[in-house]
């Protein structure tokens, strides 16, 4: 194989034909932290497979502020989406917010592949699925929940990270716009947080204390 | 020094006020030139006083996330 796939464990339950035929059609692409992989609206050229680094999901409202839609890492699949749809469009913004490497499929070999293995089909919808549950999961937390549950929530999913996974570092803007609030507001709940002791704040870290009660915060069950 | 061990300067949005210069017990930030810089980035202990006080939120700190780790 041409490319190197360590990593995307999606290529392992492939067809060895099938990962030959796309590891043919493949090209690596190198990209720098902060630099732009896709834009929203613009016409979809490809699919994105993401070898190392981190890839940040945001859509931009018309006064500039932005809220990212999700994370994906490294193994993951990304721009699955107009891929699959007859209109072609990018749904959202992609940057990345690490030294990244990108394997890029491009729009009609994606297509044309899915055509002649239906194992890729699937296993696309498969990631599609997972992205799906996780979006449902976000939308009903953005309705339903409080800026101090979507935070607590935050915090536990991001400190559950694997230790294999690349560690991400926040600044509170980056928070900000991953549970759809504003800097201000992240700030003053995490120093509520500090105050009640469920977690504590030194040298660039936020150490969470107290799992128990920062999942109740989580579910809305702290009466705080 | 690693990225993240020193705070993140919005160099568009400061305005040069110099109050996280004062603030900072470390010595660590400086204006010259016309631009915030890290005059003593080694000596920064990421204590977020600068984020703090930065009226135009110029000044980002990185946070990574974990769990307090259990004593024995």
């Amino acid at each position: 194989m041409k490319n190197n796939w360590t990593g995307i464990a999606f290529i392992s339950a492939l067809s060895l034909q099938c990962q030959q035929e796309l590891d043919a059609c493949v090209w690596q692409v190198a990209y720098r932290k902060g630099e732009a992989v896709i834009w929203e609206d613009d016409d979809c050229k490809a699919l994105y497979f993401v070898s190392s680094g981190v890839v940040e999901i945001y859509r931009t409202a018309v006064d500039g502020r932005e809220h990212t839609l999700g994370v994906i890492m490294p193994g993951q699949v990304l721009n699955v989406v107009p891929v699959l749809r007859e209109e072609a469009k990018n749904p959202a913004n992609a940057r990345c917010i690490r030294d990244t490497i990108l394997l890029v499929l491009n729009r009609e070999d994606a297509r044309r592949l899915m055509g002649y293995f239906p194992e890729l089909a699937i296993a696309l919808a498969a990631e599609l699925a997972d992205r799906l549950q996780q979006m449902t999961r976000k939308a009903g937390a953005l309705a339903l929940h409080t800026v101090r549950q979507r935070l607590a929530a935050f915090l536990i999913a991001e400190a559950d990270q694997d230790d294999k996974a690349p560690h991400i570092f926040w600044t509170r803007d980056d928070m900000a716009r991953q549970i759809g609030t504003v800097r201000d507001v992240i700030g003053r709940n995490l120093r509520d947080m500090e105050t009640e002791g469920v977690l504590r704040r030194e040298k660039g870290n936020i150490i969470l204390l107290d799992r128990v009660r920062l999942q109740r915060i989580a579910n809305g069950e702290d009466p705080t | 020094m690693a990225e993240y061990d020193i705070p993140l300067i919005d160099q568009k949005k400061c305005t040069l006020c110099g109050l996280c210069v004062d603030i900072c017990p470390e010595n660590v930030l400086a204006i010259h030139a016309g631009a915030l810089v890290f005059e003593n980035p080694n000596a920064c202990t990421m204590c977020a006083q600068c984020e703090s006080v930065c009226p135009e939120q110029a000044v980002s700190v990185y946070y990574h996330i974990s769990w307090a780790e259990k004593k024995e």
